[in-house]
């Protein structure tokens, strides 16, 4: 089996074909609901940007595939595959929970950042078998990775069904009891469940983009992604760029955990994550693997969820419509060949020739992304 | 049985790029033609038109005087056309029968193959041809020699009359070299028709009966070998009288700059490919180590530069000494430089721009190591500047490196690895896949950083380049130097005697 | 009590082993197709679907086989022909076909969670008389059903074939060295749509025996790592249908494990665990023999040239 994976940029019109794509195959489907897709899909915009509580929802949504998308960036970018998001935002999530109700005597930006730093340890420690299979055994680590994302969640529940249980559950939910006030992230726009934690992952983003391009060590990590043979003979020590990058994006998911524990939950419990780590690798990829689109990724997949549930309410069809969408959509951007065979090219041509056209003279020319 | 293949007027077009046009080749039953050019001038291509893989845009095939499509190898197959490729087309985990077998296997009821009626068949035909092959190896296990035989056997099997065979020799030693060439004979005289392709002379003039010459992929030449002569022959592969090669200057040679102790490899099947390998390159001098492809030249590479660590000895680069545990950036940036063997796998990131591949040679070189943040903006500068000054063609340095054709890409390693003027440069196939006016444009910018006082170890397994450009050479044979010696006091055919471990350099047989 | 554990183990390494063998093929036609997880769940939730309506189990199979086509079918048209990255789509893929069984999960039986209804028609299963008793033979004859003997018959079926048949060479040569099937007339193309085909009624087989083959039910996701852990044991397997056999015969015998212990005490998380680490454990073991392997061949290689 071939896990070999080269970095490819993606071009936004193709991009911009994949959702049109998609949002046809959700249409066809809503359908098949006895549904009107305009209406439908009107409800979906309004659900996800209407009114400030809509904003406030997609915002919601899109912070945790911030987090877990960067972590499948970082992962990618280095030529590894990152498929244990989800085990390392669990192991992250329970680690921040645990020192959330344990640190109270702590000051509150201490604790705080104890929250964060204990997840950030603990996903790591979850990507450090991925990692050693990937570079002392020579093995691939997608599957082991995946295999531990079930390992870490049933190790969680076990955990905290043994030792953390807080008395007097009757729990059919195995959870922590909350964790200290004090490092309850504060909403950002109240009181919407928003917090801190959006920001945060901005920035993160800005710094991870500052860092992919301008800095010595980005280079290195784009190169082992592209080829790492090339980086090798230029100087790069691949095995390290791996190591790292795996161990950096294993921090950056268990922050994940943390941040909807922190901000959203307030306390560690089963099943908090709706796939968070997989939402993040699909964002990660339809942004082509770099952080500002990655941005956009999230973005768009929170709107796309904060519609879907409005959606479920108003007309009752399932939210698991939008993850077809995405899905689909991103399966279109992968296909290169398609918007060819669909005779994209030639109306892209009759499009560029009508605006230039309309357009004055010395108008500048669509720019490709 | 016997046939007569005409291609007429065949054109193709890839692109921009016209491979070949308005050729017409012949060959008849019982000979042996031969199809030579220098690299690019389209003889794979017409062979390969010729093999149904690809389909003229202009022209015709008769095949007896009838004029034929061919589609597709399989049709091609049909019509008794064979092809040995130059990377082989062989299934190494299968055995030798499977491998000959795997377009058209006997077969007992169903689909099921009859492996006993297949050995048959194998070994019949290996006796009526002489090519002694035993079915049941495993072709991984093979060296390259009966792997080829293979190919013949594939070929034959399937019922080849005329039998392409895309540069054979390129990764034989001499002996199997004389072996393949009985074999031919044999052919020949069985009435089968062979086409010869090769860009090496001297092959051409001792088994071919006539040859076609191909340059930048028109016909320059139709020649009975018996007729004429290698200059000939080379004055019609570059087209006019054009310089062949550089004219080399003596050069005052300074300081040892490269010192090797002691080298010992293993590969990872416990091969030793090399064995005490011990020399020096001074400032100012090009070393150039001959020998044949797969005699330890590329893990020698791999240990100097230190790509490879799993090794014993010592490596000496500027007065720095380093020990396996030392990596590819330390020696860099002791102002070691590389121009790598494979340019797609190693040399570039095809899917990276031209810039960020730039970057890669100069990041880690000297007085680099404090540095953390890449200004993209100077690189940019002096990546444009860099190109321009190897006449590389390029819109800007913003596209993708898969964009280049293969001797431009070529031509931006070779300028990006020479331009800070290291003071250790290793140089492997330089001038692979470059045509010869660029390639005597590398050659004379080698030449040039030899005169700043660059130390050159020169890797090629062209005999005329290592001719050309070195002050002393080495030859390795089975991963040791066996010979060494200078172009004045050796001629080719001594350093080719040495290449096939017949002589060491004192002429005593080993 | 061999007996109940050899039968438990047979009914749970069907579907791997369906899976597996299907991988299989690709694996050894050039085809990475990471997506058997999502097809499985796709046909486990047609098989039962078609159960439902038609009443009868038999066009419940169909239904599951023909939707693990389609599913391959698309995989096969956005990689193949549309030149997709395979690994991106078939991880793509899997988050697709859950999506769209919980889609018409809900929207078209208006539960959500599992479908459990009497409608739906499980596959019967059948013994053979006279042998029941005998230990360990009997194991092997009890509580059969058709799907769990299809898988059987497949592993033995894939290893007759890349043994003895045209087809199997044809399939070894495309995924080896595709230019060597290529120059010798070998359609290489139609090699890998027709293992991605095979796939495809494999995993469908193999989803029919999940939802309809023991229980007759559909859970959102209740395929639950089965496709990746088939891909596992082609991994493991490195080309051999039998050691494929072996491998998924193991997971069977660690799910059955799993499943004996949650009737005693222990805490049912850590006994989930345990299939899953089973596969991370053995991944582990194949890599470091493999390494003591090379290592050994290295040394003896070195010995002869020294």
């Amino acid at each position: 089996m071939n896990f070999d994976f080269r970095q490819k940029p993606i071009k936004v019109k193709t991009a911009l074909f994949a959702v049109m794509l998609g949002l046809l195959a959700g249409a066809v489907l809503i359908l098949f609901t006895g549904n009107n897709p305009l209406v439908i899909y009107g409800y979906m915009f309004k659900g996800a940007f209407g009114s400030a509580s809509s904003i406030a929802s997609t915002l919601r949504w899109a912070t945790p595939l911030l987090y877990a998308g960067l972590a499948a960036t970082i992962a990618f970018r280095g030529g590894m595959f990152n498929f244990g998001v989800e085990g390392q935002l669990y192991v992250g999530a329970l680690a921040a929970a645990l020192v959330g109700i344990y640190g109270a005597g702590l000051p509150k930006i201490i604790h705080i950042l104890a929250c964060m730093l204990a997840a950030m340890a603990a996903g790591l420690v979850w990507a450090i078998l991925p990692a050693i299979i990937r570079v002392k055994l020579g093995g691939n680590e997608a599957i082991p990775a995946m295999m531990l994302n079930y390992v870490a969640m049933n190790l969680c529940d076990f955990l905290v069904q043994r030792f953390f249980l807080p008395e007097n559950t009757f729990g059919q939910t195995m959870a922590t009891a909350n964790v200290a006030e004090q490092v309850k992230l504060a909403k950002i726009i109240p009181p919407y469940t928003v917090t801190y934690g959006f920001v945060i992952a901005f920035v993160l983003i800005v710094v991870a983009h500052f860092m992919l391009k301008y800095t010595k060590a980005g280079y290195r990590i784009s190169m082992t992604g592209m080829n790492s043979e090339f980086a090798q003979y230029g100087g790069v020590d691949v095995n390290g760029v791996r190591v790292k990058v795996m161990l950096l994006s294993g921090a950056v998911a268990g922050l994940c955990g943390a941040v909807e524990v922190m901000g959203v939950t307030w306390r560690y419990e089963s099943g908090f994550s709706p796939d968070f780590g997989i939402e993040g690798i699909l964002a990660s990829l339809l942004g082509g693997n770099e952080p500002f689109g990655l941005l956009i990724g999230a973005l768009f997949m929170g709107a796309v969820k904060a519609g879907s549930l409005v959606v479920e309410r108003s007309a009752g069809i399932p939210r698991a419509l939008a993850e077809v969408i995405k899905a689909l959509i991103i399966c279109f951007v992968s296909a290169r060949l398609l918007s060819e065979y669909l005779g994209m090219d030639r109306l892209e041509k009759w499009l560029k020739g009508k605006l230039k056209r309309t357009a004055p003279a010395g108008a500048n020319q669509v720019k490709e992304g | 049985m016997d046939k007569c293949v005409q291609m007429i007027g065949i054109t193709k077009r890839f692109g921009d790029v016209t491979a070949n046009s308005q050729v017409n080749f012949t060959c008849s039953p019982g000979h042996i033609h031969g199809l030579i050019g220098e690299n690019g001038a389209g003889k794979t291509t017409l062979m390969k038109i010729l093999y149904g893989m690809y389909t003229p845009d202009e022209g015709e095939i008769h095949i007896n005087g009838e004029p034929v499509k061919l589609t597709s190898p399989k049709t091609a197959i049909k019509y008794g056309i064979g092809m040995v490729h130059q990377h082989f087309t062989l299934v190494p985990s299968l055995s030798v029968v499977q491998n000959i077998i795997l377009g058209r296997p006997p077969k007992k009821t169903g689909d099921v193959i009859d492996m006993k009626a297949a050995a048959q068949q194998v070994i019949q035909m290996s006796e009526a041809y002489n090519l002694k092959v035993d079915p049941y190896a495993i072709v991984d296990d093979l060296p390259v020699g009966i792997r080829q035989r293979v190919e013949i056997l594939k070929a034959l099997y399937l019922g080849a009359d005329i039998l392409i065979l895309d540069e054979p020799t390129a990764i034989l030693t001499p002996q199997e070299i004389n072996q393949l060439f009985l074999t031919l004979t044999e052919l020949k005289n069985k009435g089968k028709s062979i086409i010869l392709i090769t860009h090496k002379l001297a092959e051409m003039m001792s088994v071919t009966d006539d040859i076609t010459i191909l340059c930048n992929g028109i016909v320059t030449g139709h020649l009975q070998t018996e007729k004429t002569n290698e200059e000939e022959i080379a004055r019609m592969m570059v087209g006019k009288d054009t310089k062949l090669t550089v004219t080399k200057q003596d050069n005052p040679t300074g300081q040892v700059k490269l010192k090797v102790e002691n080298l010992n490899y293993y590969n990872k099947f416990g091969v030793k490919m090399l064995n005490d390998v011990s020399f020096e390159v001074k400032a100012g001098e090009i070393v150039g180590i001959a020998g044949v492809q797969g005699n330890g030249q590329t893990e020698l590479i791999d240990v100097i530069s230190g790509f490879e660590r799993d090794y014993e000895g010592t490596v000496v680069i500027n007065d720095a000494v380093f020990s396996p545990s030392n990596g590819v950036a330390q020696r860099r940036r002791q102002g070691l430089s590389h121009i790598p063997e494979d340019r797609q796998t190693r040399g570039a990131a095809l899917d990276a721009s031209l810039l960020q591949n730039y970057t890669m040679s100069n990041f880690e070189g000297e007085g680099e190591k404090k540095k953390y943040f890449i200004n993209w903006g100077k690189q940019k500068k002096r990546a444009e500047r860099c190109l321009n000054d190897f006449k590389v063609k390029f819109d800007k340095v913003e596209i993708p490196a898969y964009s280049l054709s293969g001797g431009n890409l070529q031509k931006s390693i070779v300028a990006r690895e020479m331009e800070m003027g290291p003071k250790v440069l290793i140089a492997a196939q330089p001038s692979r896949g470059v045509d010869i006016g660029a390639t005597i444009f590398i050659h004379e910018r080698l030449l040039d950083r030899r005169g700043e006082g660059t130390a050159i170890l020169l890797v090629s397994y062209e005999l005329s380049e290592i001719m050309s450009l070195s002050d002393r050479i080495l030859v390795m044979y089975n991963g040791r130097i066996i010979g060494e010696t200078t172009p004045k006091e050796s001629t080719e055919e001594d350093i080719g005697l040495l290449m096939a471990g017949l002589h060491n350099s004192k002429g005593e047989v080993q | 009590m061999v007996n109940t554990w050899i039968i438990a183990i047979l009914r749970l390494s069907a579907p791997i082993l369906l899976c597996a063998v299907g991988s299989l093929f690709c694996d050894r036609a050039g085809v990475t197709n990471i997506s058997l997880e999502g097809t499985m769940l796709l046909a486990a939730f047609m098989g039962v679907f078609g159960s439902y309506y038609s009443g009868s189990w038999i066009i419940g199979i169909l239904c599951a086989v023909a939707a693990g086509v389609l599913a391959s079918l698309f995989f096969a048209l956005i990689t193949l022909k549309f030149g997709g990255a395979e690994l991106v789509v078939g991880f793509t893929m899997n988050v697709l076909l859950d999506g769209l069984t919980v889609f018409m999960l809900r929207s078209i039986f208006k539960v959500s969670g599992s479908l459990v209804s009497e409608k739906v028609i499980g596959v019967p299963s059948f013994t053979i008389p006279g042998l029941t008793k005998i230990p360990v033979i009997g194991g092997f004859v009890t509580d059969l059903n058709i799907l769990v003997v299809l898988a059987f018959i497949s592993v033995f079926l894939a290893h007759f074939i890349f043994k003895r048949t045209h087809l199997g060479l044809k399939v070894l040569s495309s995924g080896e060295n595709p230019q060597a099937a290529a120059t010798v007339g070998i359609n290489v193309y139609g090699i890998r749509l027709l293992a991605l085909v095979i796939t495809g009624v494999l995993c469908g087989l193999a989803g029919a025996q999940l939802s309809l083959g023991y229980l007759s039910m559909f859970t959102e996701g209740m395929t639950a790592g089965r496709g990746f852990i088939a891909l596992v044991a082609v991994m493991f397997a490195r080309g051999s249908s039998m050691r494929v056999l072996l491998v998924t015969l193991l997971f069977g015998a660690a799910e059955m494990m799993s499943n004996y212990l949650q009737l005693f005490q222990y805490s049912s998380y850590l006994i989930l665990m345990i299939p899953y680490l089973c596969v991370i454990l053995l991944t582990l073991l194949q890599l470091i023999l493999e390494q003591q392997g090379k290592k050994k061949r290295m040394i003896s290689a070195r010995e002869k040239t020294a």
